[in-house]
């Protein structure tokens, strides 16, 4: 009885498996799982033990990164300022709208490579990026109540219930699992493969001789702060920005002087798809961006001493070598990432 | 399907584990000992200048050297990483040690029951005003530490370790209003964690026994915010958001708040 019993067990098995084969055509190969790059150095996050990066988790993320639910009145999502269009930063839109407070005063960068990152924002506020979706999701009147009433609208909707319970194993949802979600879809989100990856893993003709010229000037000009395959070294730098009267940067941190009108060093990866440019969106091309580090460097206390070496401020650079920057530029536009299904409103 | 497949096998494997267990146990009969552990309630029982205090949203019962007559309509803070010592040194640190001390009608929260104490007469009680730097630093936490509670920051990321809101009006000048003092830091120059170490007056101790409870009651006095020994007047400073220069003052403060009155056995 008992052997029979197995055997049809067994091949109620092999049956299932068949017909669920049959049934999705496309399985779980679409999903790569978190790779990194061969060209890339180490990640800082890749997911971790209690949170470990899997089809179920990244799709649950995406959709809490698309779902308005997650937004007061229902009207914004993560998504909304964050587009992929512009690499997941706000196209034209020098300072998001949407939320209050200093989410007025701030160009939305995009999100990209967030694995590499240790800190996060335009003032590093944020040193986790499980805990990050925490600033835009809660208001920053420090009402913080909202975490929770998100709680009861997700545990209400039993398409979420099921979709939490089957990647986190427990229920009711928490907001370590919600912040779990999101961690997982915004680690995958790796942008490696521009025409300048392609050149540095050693296909020489991805870039034209006009785009390595580029690429020389930048490497000599620019990459001591935008370094490396990610083109930031990741800490905070005054690059002679005019203050605009409203933020001091790393110094609303630290309350350090020293920090004053100090900001991250953005990646410039797909930096031709996310004007306008700086913290506060104030260049909207790359042309002002150029002309501010040849022209526009203000002196200050905090000013960065590579922008005033040798007693010149700013970057000395003639009207071609800006255009030929301008070219490197645009070879770190990676469409396979801003296009790549995986990343797109389901 | 996958399911039963690990049903099957933990069927399976626990059945050779049951047997071999009986094999083991045959080769060696001395069973394994098993700690006698106990309970501590640790009761935090909350005074304004010895007289009891509760929260108030209208009437200024309290008032301090200045002149600021005050009530408190919101009172949480964290107390973590508790650990009882013996008289010969032992200590008993309890594992995940995070809570939320809240005096709010709606999730009242001013007992702690801490316990798998092992037995033994524990002279001094530790803890921590706040949450240890580690776990600012890593990522989405849950229970006592989820930011669901709202004692998180998180534009810069950190706990807030401290949570004071109420209403004053001053005696002397008139001003009136509203204060805030939120705080904590956990790296840099303005840190709000205090380690608090209390010892049981008289040579005293509390006596932990077999699967038995007994209880450490603590004064909280709030007075001391004001003036032990930064002096601190509301109408001098009404709001702190962020770990600065008047949230360490109010940390050297708050630590000075507590006292182990007496223990029940
Ligand atoms: C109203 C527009 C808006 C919405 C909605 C929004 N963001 Fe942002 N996001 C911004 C702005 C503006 C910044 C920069 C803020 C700063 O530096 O202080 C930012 C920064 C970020 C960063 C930091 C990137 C870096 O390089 O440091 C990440 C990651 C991010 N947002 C993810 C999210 C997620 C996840 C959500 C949804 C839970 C979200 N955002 C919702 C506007 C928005
Ligand atoms: C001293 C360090 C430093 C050097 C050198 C430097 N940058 Fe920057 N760069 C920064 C910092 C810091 C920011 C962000 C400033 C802000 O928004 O306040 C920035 C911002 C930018 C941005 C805007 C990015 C965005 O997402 O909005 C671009 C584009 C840029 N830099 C290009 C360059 C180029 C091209 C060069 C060389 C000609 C260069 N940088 C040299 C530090 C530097």
């Amino acid at each position: 009885m008992d052997k029979l019993k197995k055997i049809g067990l067994w091949l109620t098995i092999v049956f299932l498996h068949y017909s669920c084969n049959q049934e999705t055509p496309e399985p779980q190969s679409t999903f790569p799982g978190f790779v990194v790059p061969s060209h890339f150095p180490a990640p800082i996050y890749s997911g971790t033990p209690n949170n470990p990066i899997t089809k179920e988790g990244f799709e649950l993320g995406r959709r809490l990164f698309y779902d308005p639910i997650t937004s007061k009145d229902s009207t914004i999502s993560c998504g909304t300022c964050h587009q992929s269009f512009a690499a997941f930063a706000n196209l034209d839109h020098p300072t998001s709208h949407g939320f209050n407070g200093l989410f007025g005063t701030r160009n939305a960068p995009p999100i990209q490579n967030t694995a590499w990152m240790n800190s996060f924002m335009w003032d590093g506020g944020i040193n986790h990026i499980e805990v990050l979706p925490v600033a835009p999701l809660t208001n920053p009147v420090e009402h913080n109540e909202s975490l929770k009433n998100i709680l009861v609208k997700l545990n209400r909707q039993p398409s979420y219930r099921d979709q939490f319970n089957q990647v986190f194993k427990s229920t009711p949802i928490t907001d370590q699992q919600m912040l779990y979600a999101y961690a997982q879809f915004m680690t995958m989100m790796v942008s490696s493969n521009s025409a300048y990856d392609s050149y540095v893993k050693g296909n020489t003709t991805a870039l034209s001789t006009r785009e390595i010229e580029g690429m020389q000037l930048f490497n000599a000009k620019c990459s001591a702060c935008h370094s490396g395959i990610l083109t930031t070294d990741g800490s905070f730098r005054n690059n002679g920005l005019k203050p605009n009267g409203i933020e001091t940067g790393r110094m609303q941190i630290t309350l350090e002087e020293s920090d004053r009108n100090k900001f991250k060093v953005p990646s410039l990866r797909n930096i031709a798809l996310t004007r306008p440019y700086m913290h506060d969106g104030r260049f909207n091309t790359l042309e002002k961006v150029l002309n501010h580090y040849s022209e526009g460097v203000q002196d200050s206390p905090t000013l960065d001493p590579i922008l005033k070496s040798n007693g010149i401020l700013g970057i000395p650079l003639t009207e071609d070598e800006k255009q030929k920057i301008i070219s490197f530029l645009h070879t770190l536009t990676d469409y396979s990432f801003v296009n790549n299904p995986l990343f797109q409103e389901p | 399907m996958k399911n039963l497949i690990l049903k099957l096998s933990i069927i399976l494997s626990l059945s050779i584990s049951f047997s071999s267990c009986k094999d083991k146990n045959d080769d060696d009969p001395v069973p394994a000992p098993v700690q006698a552990t106990g309970t501590i309630k640790l009761k935090f029982d909350h005074m304004f200048e010895g007289e009891s205090f509760a929260l108030d949203t209208n009437v200024f019962h309290y008032k301090n050297s200045y002149g600021d007559s005050l009530s408190f309509y919101k009172l949480r803070y964290y107390v973590s990483n508790i650990k009882f010592k013996k008289a010969d040194g032992t200590v008993y640190a309890e594992p995940e040690s995070y809570h939320i001390i809240d005096l709010n009608p709606d999730a009242t929260n001013t007992d702690l029951y801490i316990s798998g104490i092992p037995v033994g007469d524990y002279t001094t009680v530790e803890f921590v005003l706040g949450v240890d730097s580690t776990r600012n630093v890593s990522g989405a936490q849950t229970g006592a530490l989820a930011p669901s509670n709202g004692m998180f920051w998180s534009w810069s990321t950190g706990y807030i370790f401290f949570m004071g809101e109420g209403k004053y009006e001053n005696d002397n000048d008139g001003t009136s209003g509203k204060f805030v003092y939120h705080v904590g830091g956990f790296s840099g120059t303005f840190k709000g964690l205090q380690t608090i170490s209390l010892t049981v007056p008289h040579s005293g101790y509390a006596r932990v026994a077999n699967g038995a409870q007994s209880s450490m009651h603590l004064h909280v006095d709030i007075e001391n915010l004001f003036n032990n020994p930064e002096e601190i007047s509301i109408h001098g400073l009404k709001t702190v958001h962020m770990p600065n220069a008047n949230s360490v003052k109010i940390s050297n403060n708050y630590k000075n708040m507590f006292s182990l009155d007496h223990v029940h056995n």
